[in-house]
């Protein structure tokens, strides 16, 4: 049997067509649950980063541009700045007022800890990959900053990206089933 | 959470509510053709943001049908208070023009760069932030060569300046079809075809440009209003959620006025 790709998928939503949303949300909805679960304060929050996240994703098919067939860490990225921005937005109601600065971002060893429900699937790619991946969605950088910490272009790292997210998209799946 | 995340018959349950919801709050947004690049696909894109969130619907040249409001959502959690601004739309102002035909956009002077504002409660000057958007829920997101990313203290500071950075914002009152989307990006010439669109005048230092239908889907009429200055794209979505000199406020972040 054949597996829709996440950019067939993308490319139906950019059309209008809302099961392919739904498609998307049997496909990663579970594993952006556990993810968010890591990052919010109650199971509330948790509902609503995931809810926003695949509303971004139906909002934004039009214009992504998936490096491979995976959306998966672009809904990861997507659902960690909804989880921030609620934060945020709970300091600012604590305090009533706009907050001076931003949260800082998190550490590493902070980032590698919300991730630890996905953690093992990316822990399982060759070492480059998962340097790449560690940077891109473990330490929020982005793809251009992945390629100057790592010496590559920006295509190369975008490259190895696709082929990490494909794996990770596999083991993802396979744990889901 | 410092608890485990939910599995089995739980986690299905969980996600069955959440997938409702979601697939109840992504409204039907025109079909919209995907292309690899260009800017004007970025155009499209940022409208239709706010058309699949309910609060932009524009009839741009290649799109075949208009957009719904979004329905009413059944968060499974009480949705927090929400309050509507009652002033009047901002769409009420504009001096109707003959519709014009596509016309040279305003744009910034050679190798000035007008910063984007952001987050997006730097759009507005503070003490108004509520009286525009009120306590409505906001979703936003800062995308950068297209890739979302959290916002930084940088961005605070010095605003968005890359050439592909941009802001979306999404007020949405929960438990009703009111919903409000700023969006903001960069503009090429390539947009004017985009810049055609709607009833168009100049002023506020740019041409702004205003759509408004009612679909057969939707509960209130849904209102674009987009401003285009200086190598940046302002638009503005409304479905039932009036506000009263937002575009004006918003002119006065980013440019001063």
């Amino acid at each position: 049997m054949t597996t829709e790709s996440d950019e067939s998928i993308v490319g139906a939503m950019a059309s209008g067509d809302r099961s392919a949303l739904a498609r998307a949300f049997d496909r990663y909805a579970a594993t952006l649950t556990r993810y968010a679960w890591a990052l919010a304060d109650d199971r509330m929050d948790v509902e609503e980063i995931v809810q926003d996240a695949f509303l971004t994703l139906w909002q934004r098919a039009s214009t992504l541009e998936l490096p491979a067939d995976t959306m998966l860490p672009w809904l990861l990225v997507v659902c960690r700045n909804h989880a921030f921005n609620a934060g945020r937005k709970r300091t600012k109601h604590r305090a009533d007022e706009l907050p001076e600065t931003l949260a800082a971002p998190e550490g590493h060893d902070e980032a590698r800890e919300r991730l630890r429900w996905v953690r093992e699937e990316i822990a399982a790619l060759p070492e480059l990959d998962r340097r790449i991946c560690e940077l891109c969605l473990l330490e929020g950088h982005s793809y251009a900053e992945a390629a100057e910490l790592l010496g590559l272009s920006v295509g190369a790292v975008t490259q190895r990206v696709s082929r990490n997210r494909r794996r990770l998209k596999k083991v993802v799946m396979h744990d889901e089933h | 959470m410092n608890t485990e995340p939910p599995e089995g018959d739980e986690l299905q349950r969980m996600l069955v509510a959440m997938k409702q919801t979601v697939l109840e709050r992504a409204t039907p947004g025109p079909k919209r053709h995907r292309r690899r690049t260009g800017v004007v696909v970025g155009v499209v894109a940022l409208l239709a943001l706010g058309t699949a969130t309910g609060a932009v619907a524009l009839t741009l040249s290649q799109q075949d049908r208009p957009v719904a409001a979004p329905v009413q959502t059944q968060e499974p959690a009480p949705a927090p208070t929400a309050t509507t601004p009652t002033s009047a739309p901002i769409t009420a102002t504009p001096v109707p023009l003959p519709t014009p035909g596509p016309t040279s956009l305003p744009t910034a002077p050679a190798g000035q760069r007008v910063p984007i504002p952001a987050p997006c409660s730097s759009l507005v000057p503070q003490d108004d932030y509520f009286r525009f958007f009120g306590a409505a829920r906001l979703i936003e997101t800062v995308f950068e060569d297209g890739v979302p990313r959290d916002t930084t203290p940088e961005d605070r500071l010095h605003g968005l300046t890359s050439p592909d950075g941009s802001l979306s914002c999404w007020w949405q009152n929960e438990g009703t079809a009111a919903a409000l989307s700023i969006d903001i990006h960069r503009t090429s010439a390539d947009e004017q075809v985009v810049a055609a669109g709607g009833t168009c005048s100049d002023r506020l230092g740019g041409r702004v440009c205003t759509s408004t239908i009612t679909d057969e889907m939707s509960t209130a009429p849904q209102t674009a209003t987009t401003l285009y200055r200086d190598g940046i794209t302002v638009t503005i979505g409304q479905t039932d959620f009036p506000t009263n000199g937002l575009l004006p406020a918003i002119v006065g972040e980013i440019w001063g006025d």
